[in-house]
């Protein structure tokens, strides 16, 4: 083994050389030590004080899936309201608003005595006198009038009127009775003529008849013809 | 300063007692540090690193540190140091492509390469360059078993690591440390001869 080509490494010789060295020092070196040496009892004070950050003992593998789970959940709630998986609702009859047409009014102008009677009765019971402080003394006259109309087809009205504490109003420009009468008389009749038509009935059809068609007799009869054996 | 005044000292934050531990342990713990960083520069930084934090440990295991202050201190420094160059993994993890099995006799030819290295003539700035050479964890089981005089077991445990690795290290880091060093002695020689 002991060849001048053989290069092996003397471990006791390394040892003793490198064991036995020391390096000497400068102040700058010092200097430098004891600036990590600040920094190091900085870090470890640091370390020492209790931390704010609030550390919740769950581990990663029983979070994320909650998490996924959660996010699952989320969106199957936003695609339900999306979706609605329910049968339809009937769809309720929606109480129309009824409207005066004007064109309506002008037509039937000439309202029947008796129902014009008896709205005058409902106008006398309704409209007791209102002070009602406006600047002509004819104009005072027809507002009375005009109202008690007005009260007299709105029972709510009637109620938020009264004769005593009712302060001065100032209320739309007056309106002839007459044509007053005549817009009410219409709106009741087209609201029971249309809840009382009934709707036609379709008639019951006798179901068609067709002519049976016997199939053709193509093959001959079964008991004539004898079975071929095969060979 | 006897030991325990020493340690009572730096227990009080002493900035004498604290100048006094840098002077009496700098000296050793930098030819250390030398042979187990990389580089120059890395050693500086590896020496304050750890001489600050081996001093915290001292400050805090001072019961224990009375007893063989300067075993105690070279101890701790050195499993310092082996977190401190574990920490750096890029450089630490680095896998060797050495081939332990080839053959170290080799047939010179003695008209080309017919010069006669003395391994007697190795100083040690040509040494410490030659352990620096090494890749990190081959510098390390280098420097614990044969330097320091760990046993395989021990530096095994220190690097946390199985016995069988620290032995294949061992092997390939003095087939490298040959290898640098025979590059180093050749050069040496060159230079002589021109």
């Amino acid at each position: 083994m002991s060849t001048p080509f053989n290069y092996e490494l003397d471990e006791y010789r390394i040892r003793q050389l490198l064991l036995n060295t020391e390096f000497g020092y400068t102040e700058n070196d010092w200097h430098a030590f004891e600036a990590i040496q600040v920094e190091t009892d900085k870090l470890q004070k640091k370390g020492h004080t209790p931390s704010k950050s609030v550390s919740i003992g769950i581990s990663r593998n029983v979070m994320i899936p909650a998490l996924f789970i959660a996010g699952i959940g989320l969106f199957t709630l936003l695609l339900m309201n999306m979706i609605k998986l329910k049968p339809r609702a009937e769809a309720v009859p929606a109480e129309r608003e009824v409207k005066p047409d004007p064109n309506h009014f002008k037509q039937n102008s000439a309202p029947s005595p008796a129902k014009t009677n008896a709205l005058k009765d409902q106008n006398t019971t309704a409209s007791k006198p209102v002070s009602v402080s406006t600047n002509g003394g004819q104009q005072t006259a027809t507002l009375v009038a005009t109202t008690g109309t007005t009260l007299s087809s709105d029972p709510a009205n009637t109620k938020s009127i009264n004769p005593v504490t009712h302060s001065p109003v100032q209320t739309e420009p007056p309106v002839p009775t007459s044509t007053v009468s005549s817009m009410a008389l219409p709106l009741t009749k087209t609201a029971e003529t249309k809840s009382l038509t009934p709707k036609p009935l379709r008639k019951k059809r006798s179901a068609e008849v067709l002519e049976t068609i016997q199939p053709p007799v193509i093959l001959g009869n079964s008991e004539q013809e004898e079975e071929v054996e095969l060979k | 300063m006897a030991d325990a005044d020493l340690l009572s000292a730096l227990v009080k934050v002493d900035k004498v007692a604290k100048k006094q531990f840098f002077e009496r342990f700098f000296p050793p713990l930098s030819a250390l540090s030398q042979r187990y960083a990389k580089n120059l520069a890395q050693s500086r930084e590896l020496l304050n690193i750890c001489l600050a934090h081996t001093l915290q440990h001292v400050i805090k295991n001072r019961h224990e540190a009375v007893k063989d202050l300067d075993s105690f201190v070279k101890h701790q420094f050195i499993k310092e140091t082996i977190s401190f160059l574990k920490q750096q993994r890029n450089e630490y993890y680095v896998a060797s492509t050495v081939r332990v099995t080839e053959t170290s006799s080799k047939n010179y030819d003695l008209f080309k390469d017919n010069q006669i290295i003395d391994f007697n003539t190795l100083d040690v700035e040509s040494l410490l360059k030659g352990i620096r050479g090494l890749v990190p964890s081959q510098r390390l089981v280098f420097n614990l078993h044969v330097i320091e005089g760990y046993s395989l077991r021990d530096v095994s445990e220190l690097l946390e690591t199985s016995e069988q690795t620290v032995k294949s290290n061992l092997e390939k880091s003095k087939y490298n440390l040959q290898k640098n060093l025979e590059t180093t002695l050749k050069a040496l020689n060159n230079e002589h001869a021109i």
